[in-house]
Order: structure tokens, then C-alpha cells, then sequence
């Protein structure tokens, strides 16, 4: 005899046994007064890239809740109420300080670096060498070519 | 943001010319008015009495449902069913329709008024076209927002005329009010105020040592008074003119002290003084501290002030003065620019135009009974705050120049004055002075029967050596350029933002701000923009080459916009990354003249999306910016000429790339320098340490 099983039971039967197949959506985080409309606020949706487990969201002193790979933070707030500061810690990674806004729904994708490779991101400086005397470019190096016809624009 | 320690004075122009003027009573709406003839041209109409002013109808249920504050969208064209008029002492209501129709102008008093690049506007099928930074200028103006769109803590004050927003309505009456009722003026401190013009700055280290010095030398004219039997220090400095420098330095000092007591108590009394709380610094009594700096500068911001943050004449001047009367002057400034905006004027003096500016704003004062603070305070005790949701006023301003017409044949002239493209420091690595007589200039021109003829005139800036964060990671010094030669804006963009290019130094990229409790470090947006800080200012016009035969205009990053850093822009020192700045409340005006009297397509919020991410420190930081601002489209675009200037100095043409910062190692030679259009504006520092 074949067996029918609907999908609802499937849903709950997967997330009881924790296999995770399925994204398992985790109710909003209101952030609104409960006197407010629903159609009046917005929802930001947290990811991250990679997918990466217990990725904690903070908001000033709250602590919001967590990313998980199969499991977006969703953030509901009154709409155009103004930006929200976030930051997400995951360990083994470089926290990351990002911004969410509040004109229309969002899906923010916020890219998380591993510690091992801070270097590879902007503004990440090298150690300048022992010697003293290294690097200090004469005044002059920079000398420029003529300039171009208008005075010196660049480019085109 | 406020600038460094500078000498700098704005034109009088910049301020209207009765901002700030050096008398002690109410400045007004300055002396450099026309004759203010009231009617128009058609002999409608006339000056009704400026008299003692009383309601005749109360406003309080005209009108106040449509719009409103901070809070809503406000993306609604804010309308007048009808206006109040003054007539014979007396206010009354006048149908909108019918009072334009008989000659008068409406000036919007209302909350949610905003000058016009961002008002609220439709596009080409009549569906609004919301503006993200509508509803962020109006809570700031109001007190209810700061500078991020989130609220402003219960109390705080926004002090932002230097930036170009200015108080609201409702903002200036709670002054008036609260002002009234708790004055902060006594004659002793107005009396030891009046006998200084300013206040020597003594750093707070240097207080004792300063202290021993002064006394030293009084010691020293006291016994030259007694030796040579005079009655008095001037009386020896009369007989004795080698001592006369020591005795004014010993007389200005003894004037100087009770002069800063009366400073601390007035700025106490304000609020301004004496505040309590995390990161707050403690004053000491008697001593120029970081406290009174920042009080200072907060006054100075309260009252429009252009100087730095020391006691200088301008400042002492609006410290000695009875608060009303500081209040009156800000209502007029706020005046001023609703009745430019409505008028849509922009001749303020500052050529052979006229100053249409101050003439209109006197005109409307006068016709509408706000000739001093008793007056002004009468007319917010006659209106509630709540009049002010929704309320214009009528008033018959002289007729505007033959030239206006809806679409005005204009330009702009960018003369760079005098040009220096040599290093700004010596061989051995000092830095030397660059000195410059004549400043760069921006016109606004309009064809007036074949000739040009110029509407307004103001100092702008020009480019120089900037610190840019190369790709190494480390500063150096490059030479940001002004274009010179032909351009047109095409594009004004209100609420504009400055996407920081990569070369931009990461530490001007952070900020500290409170956020839900924590105090915490950000990517810091206000450079960014949109906004009051951002490095385009509130509104910016971008030039560029138009493109030929199909191509794209060439865009090399220069633009004309305002700026919060207002000191640089009448500096001896300041220098931009190649933009043409101006104070923002003159850019606002500029470009509400020019989007109101040319041909423009409206394209509205201009999406981006951008994001990028940077390491300060242990943490990432990722900036996300979603618009580019709001824009508006010239067609046909406005003509720009950029003239070269004066090019002083031994190097006749601009250095291109990196140079080494003097006194920092680098672990090897410069690398190459970015050239994106984003990389002329905002940044950093001036080599010669500017901002």
C-alpha cells in the first residue's frame, strides 16, 4: 500500500529530527510597537556568505539572534524608521559591522572572512620593513608627464 | 567637521547681509534692503501696517490635516487652501487662489516646508516620486531626527544652519517661548562682555604659566605708574608709549576675566555649558577647555556664526545680546529662505545685481509684523505649534527683474583664482605656505539682452594636496586637480551621496556612535551622504564633457555642491579634492533657482545597491549604500566655464600620483594612483591641514 504523507507532516517530521534539508524560517524578530500595523513595518532578511553556523546578530546592547546556513534572521521594523547598526560574530571569523535600511523589504547577504585570511580584505596593512631609511621616496619621483590640453584632466 | 583652528570669515553676502551684524541689538533683516516698495507692478495691492499685530481668525483648523511632520512620508505636495494676510494689525484668512491671483506671494510657514530640491514632486505619470531624504531634512529641522533618520534623543537640539537646515517654525517658537520665560541675561555679565571684543584663547596647559606672565608685567607698568607719578595706566601709557603694548595687554586681560565668567554663566544658562553624561568632558571654571570649546562651537551653530570655535568678535557679540534677540535674528534667516524659496530668487548681494534677497525678506518681515523679538514672540503666543502642520502667509513682494522667466538663459563661471601645483613642504620636509591673493570664485550668470550679466558671486574652492590611502595601505600625498575648460551640468542630484573610493583613508570612513544603548564604532555614512556631512553636501551639480556622436558625457568627478565643512571654504588653507564647495544653504539656493527657472526632467531616487567592505582595527566594516541620490536632469544641461587662474610657483602643471608623506616609512615605492571620478571629492585632510 502506498503511503501519502503531506508535505506539512513532512515539514514537521524533518525539523523534529533535525536533518536540516529544508530551510527552517525562524519567526521575525519584531523590532515595532505592538500597536503597529503589520503593513506598516518591513522585514530585513539576514544571510550570510558563506553559510556559516551560529553567526550572532547584535544591534547596540540587544542581542537579536543568530544566522544559521539554512536558517535567515529576520528583522521586522516600522518602515522608513531610520537605518539599523548591526554587528554579526561568528567564530572563526573577522566580525563584520553593516547597515540595514528600512525603506522596503531586504534580503542584506553579509560576507563573513575567516580570521586566516584578514589580508586579503581592503585596508588590511602590511608591516612596513626594520629600516629605517626604506621606502621614503624623493619629493620628485612623482614628477607628472605634461599635462593634457584643458589643464590636466585625467582619464578618457 | 567644524574645522580646524581658523581665522576664517564668510563674505557678508554668504549670511544675508543682516545675519550677524556687529551691533548688540537684533541684527534683523539687515540694512542693505532696497527701498522695499510694496505693490507689484500692476499697482495692486500695498504695504499693509506693520503695527501691533492680532489674530482676527485663529488658523488652528485650516488646514492642518494634509502633510505633517517627521514622521509621515510626506511625499504629498504640501498645498495652501488659504493664507493669512496682515491688514491693519489685523491677521485674516485669504482664499490661496484669490491672493495669487491679486499679486500676493505665499510663503510656506509650515513644519514640513523644505526648499525645493527637495520638495515633493511627480513623475511623468503623476505618481509621486518619493525622496529618502525628504523625510530626514524635515526631522531635523523639527528636533525630531538626527542625522542618520533615527530619533533624536529626547531633548537634544539640532543645531543646523551652518549646514544649510534651518529651524522650523514650531523649533523657533518653543525658543521664543522657553527664551521668555528663562532669559540667561544679566547686566553684569552684558556690561563685562560690552568691554571686550573678544577673549584672549589661553590653552588649558598654558593657564598658570600665562597667569605668572601677565602678573609679571602688571607688577612691572604698577611701578612705573608710581615712579612716574601718574594717576592712571592710561595716563602712563600716554606719557610713556614704550609701555603702552604692556599696559593694553594688562588691561585687556583684567577685562578678559569677568568677560569669560560672563561667557560660562550665559552658555550654562543655554544648556550649552555644563551637560552631564558619558563622553561629556567636565569644564573647569575660568579655563578654555575642551567643555568650551564645544559649548562655544554649539553656539556658534545655535546662532550661525561663522568663526572658529574661540571667542572671537561675532561670538562675543551673540553672547552679550538678550536671547530674544538671538531668536529673532534666527527667525528671520529662517524667513529668508522660505521667502527665497517661494520668490524663487537667488540675487543676494553679492554682485551689481541688487540683493533681492534681504530687499524681499525685509518686504515680508514688515508686512507680516515680525519687525523685532517682541513682535515675533507675540505672533508664536497668538499661534500654537500645532498652526504650524500646515499654514502660509501672503505677502506682496516687490516685482522680480525682466530677465526671470521660466526658463532662464543661465551659466556659471569657476574662476580658480591663484593656482600653486608645487609640493606643499621643502626639501628638508617642512611644510611652507602657499600663499594666495586671489580665491576662487563661483558665478551664477544670466543672458540678459545679449549680455551676461552676473546674479551672484561666492567663494568656492578649488583642489590641492590631499592625503589618499593607496593600495599598500598607506597615506600619501596627491594632487587633486580642478578641470579646467568647458563644461555643462547635466545632472543635480538633491540628498547626494559620495561613494568613498577606495583610496579613501580608513579612518575618516569610521565614526562613534550610541547605538540602541551601546556606544560602538560604524562605518561612518555622514561623509557619505545623503545628508547635512556628506561629502557632497545636500545637493550637487556634476560636471562633465558632454559626450559626442553617442557617446557618453566624460564625468572626471568634479562637481559644484555644498559642504558641511564651512570654515574651509573661506580659508586662506582650505582646499577641496578638486570640487567647487559651497556653504549648503547657498547651494541649496543656487540650485533651487536653477532646477525652478530651466527645463528639467525629473528622474527621482536613483537606485545602487553598492556595498563594499574594509578592515579597521579587528573588525570588518561593510558599507552599503542603496541610492545615489535624487535627480534631476537639465535639459538642455547648464553651461560651466572653469577659468585656469593664476598659476603661481615654479611648477607650471599639475603632479600626477603619489607622494610620499613626510616622516612615514613605507615598505616600498608608491603605487599607482586610482583615477575613478568618485576619487576627487571628500576624503581627508589637506596636506596643509585642512578640516
Amino acid at each position: 500500500v502506498k503511503r501519502v504523507v503531506s508535505p506539512a507532516v513532512l515539514a514537521v517530521a524533518l525539523s523534529i529530527g533535525g536533518v536540516g534539508l529544508a530551510a527552517r524560517p525562524q519567526p521575525p524578530v519584531k523590532l515595532f510597537p505592538s500597536t503597529m500595523a503589520e503593513t506598516d513595518t518591513v522585514k530585513v532578511t539576514l544571510v550570510t556568505v558563506p553559510p556559516t553556523p551560529h553567526v550572532f546578530v547584535y544591534w547596540g546592547k540587544r542581542k537579536l539572534g543568530a544566522i544559521e546556513p539554512k536558517a535567515p534572521l529576520v528583522l521586522q521594523r516600522p518602515r522608513d524608521s531610520g537605518p539599523m547598526d548591526l554587528i554579526l560574530q561568528a567564530q572563526g571569523m573577522v566580525p563584520v559591522q553593516t547597515r540595514a535600511f528600512t525603506f522596503s523589504d531586504t534580503k542584506l547577504s553579509v560576507k563573513l572572512t575567516p580570521l586566516d585570511q584578514k589580508s586579503t580584505l581592503l585596508g588590511y596593512r602590511q608591516a612596513p620593513p626594520p629600516d629605517e631609511d626604506a621606502g621614503v621616496a624623493a619629493p620628485e619621483a612623482g614628477a607628472a608627464p605634461p599635462p593634457a590640453p584643458d589643464g590636466g584632466a585625467q582619464g578618457q | 567637521m567644524t574645522g580646524g583652528h581658523r581665522t576664517t570669515r564668510l563674505a557678508l553676502a554668504l549670511m544675508g547681509a543682516g545675519a550677524l551684524a556687529s551691533c548688540r541689538g537684533p541684527s534683523g533683516v539687515g540694512g542693505a534692503g532696497g527701498p522695499g516698495h510694496a505693490g507689484d507692478s500692476e499697482g495692486r495691492g500695498g504695504p499693509p501696517s506693520s503695527g501691533a499685530v492680532s489674530a482676527e481668525v485663529a488658523p488652528a483648523a485650516a488646514d492642518a490635516g494634509a502633510g505633517g511632520a517627521a514622521g509621515a512620508p510626506a511625499t504629498e505636495a504640501p498645498t495652501a487652501a488659504r493664507a493669512f494676510v496682515v491688514e491693519n494689525g489685523k491677521e485674516r484668512w485669504l482664499d490661496a487662489a484669490a491672493a495669487t491671483a491679486q499679486g500676493y506671494t505665499l510663503v510656506d510657514l509650515s513644519d514640513d516646508w523644505t526648499p525645493y530640491i527637495f520638495a515633493p514632486q511627480t513623475g511623468p505619470d503623476g505618481q509621486p516620486l518619493s525622496n529618502r531624504y525628504r523625510r530626514i531634512f524635515i526631522g531635523l529641522a523639527n528636533d525630531q531626527l538626527d542625522e542618520d533618520g533615527e530619533p533624536l534623543p529626547a531633548g537634544d537640539k539640532n543645531y543646523l544652519e551652518l549646514y544649510g537646515i534651518f529651524p522650523s517654525l514650531s523649533v523657533l517658537r518653543e525658543r521664543f517661548v522657553a527664551d521668555e520665560a528663562h532669559p540667561c541675561h544679566d547686566q553684569e555679565s552684558a556690561d563685562a562682555l560690552a568691554a571686550v571684543q573678544t577673549v584672549t584663547y589661553v590653552s588649558p596647559t598654558e593657564v598658570a604659566k600665562e597667569q605668572r606672565r601677565v602678573a609679571k608685567i602688571a607688577d612691572e607698568v604698577e611701578k612705573a605708574r608710581q615712579q612716574a607719578g601718574v594717576a592712571t595706566l592710561d595716563e602712563l601709557a600716554a606719557q610713556q608709549p614704550a609701555l603702552a603694548p604692556k599696559v593694553k595687554l594688562v588691561q585687556k586681560r583684567a577685562a578678559e576675566k569677568p568677560a569669560l565668567a560672563a561667557v560660562e554663566r550665559r552658555l550654562t544658562c543655554e544648556g550649552l555649558l555644563g551637560k552631564k553624561g558619558p563622553g561629556v568632558s567636565k569644564h573647569t571654571t575660568g579655563v578654555y577647555d575642551d567643555a568650551m570649546r564645544i559649548a562655544v562651537r554649539t553656539f556658534q551653530q545655535k546662532h550661525m556664526i561663522y568663526e572658529a570655535n574661540y571667542l572671537r568678535e561675532k561670538t562675543v557679540d551673540a553672547l552679550a545680546r538678550p536671547l530674544l534677540d538671538n531668536d529673532y535674528d534666527g527667525l528671520v534667516r529662517a524667513l529668508r529662505e522660505r521667502v527665497v524659496s517661494a520668490a524663487s530668487i537667488l540675487e543676494d548681494g553679492s554682485t551689481k545685481a541688487g540683493n533681492l534677497v534681504d530687499e524681499y525678506t525685509k518686504t515680508a518681515v514688515e508686512q507680516l509684523g515680525l519687525t523685532d523679538a517682541a513682535s515675533a514672540l507675540a505672533f508664536f503666543k497668538r499661534h500654537p505649534a500645532s498652526d504650524f502642520k500646515r499654514l502660509f502667509a501672503a505677502v506682496k513682494l516687490p516685482p522680480r527683474p525682466a530677465y526671470y522667466a521660466d526658463h532662464m538663459d543661465l551659466s556659471i563661471v569657476v574662476d580658480r583664482g591663484d593656482i600653486w601645483y608645487d609640493l606643499p613642504f621643502d626639501e628638508h620636509m617642512n611644510f611652507k605656505r602657499q600663499a594666495r591673493k586671489k580665491y576662487p570664485q563661483l558665478s551664477v550668470y544670466a543672458r540678459v539682452d545679449g549680455k551676461l550679466q552676473a546674479l551672484a558671486r561666492w567663494r568656492t574652492t578649488i583642489g590641492g594636496w590631499r592625503a589618499e590611502q593607496a593600495s599598500d595601505g598607506y597615506e600619501y600625498y596627491r594632487y587633486k586637480q580642478s578641470d579646467v575648460g568647458p563644461r555643462v551640468i547635466r545632472n543635480v542630484i538633491s540628498g547626494p551621496v559620495w561613494i568613498a573610493p577606495a583610496s579613501t583613508p580608513i579612518r575618516s570612513l569610521i565614526k562613534h556612535k550610541a547605538v540602541n544603548g551601546k556606544w560602538m564604532k560604524i562605518v561612518n555614512y555622514d561623509e557619505l551622504g545623503p545628508g547635512f556631512l556628506s561629502a557632497y553636501g545636500l545637493v550637487a551639480g556634476y560636471f562633465v564633457v558632454p559626450g559626442q556622436n553617442g557617446k557618453p558625457d566624460w564625468d572626471n568627478g568634479v562637481r559644484a555642491h555644498g559642504s558641511s565643512d564651512y570654515l574651509s571654504i573661506n580659508s586662506s588653507d582650505g582646499f577641496s579634492h578638486g570640487c567647487h564647495r559651497l556653504p549648503n544653504h547657498i547651494a541649496i539656493r543656487m540650485y533651487s533657482f536653477i532646477l525652478q527657472h530651466r527645463k528639467k526632467r525629473i528622474v527621482g531616487d536613483s537606485p545602487i545597491g553598492f556595498q563594499r567592505q574594509f578592515l579597521f582595527e579587528d573588525m570588518v566594516y561593510e558599507m552599503r549604500v542603496p541610492s545615489k541620490g535624487y535627480v534631476y536632469v537639465l535639459e538642455p544641461p547648464l553651461p560651466v566655464n572653469v577659468l585656469e587662474g593664476n598659476i603661481m610657483g615654479e611648477q607650471k602643471t599639475p603632479i600626477i600620483g603619489y607622494i610620499p608623506k613626510p616622516g612615514v616609512k613605507y615598505p616600498g615605492p608608491p603605487p599607482p594612483a586610482p583615477d575613478s571620478p568618485e576619487a576627487k571629492a571628500g576624503g581627508a585632510p589637506a596636506a596643509g591641514g585642512d578640516e
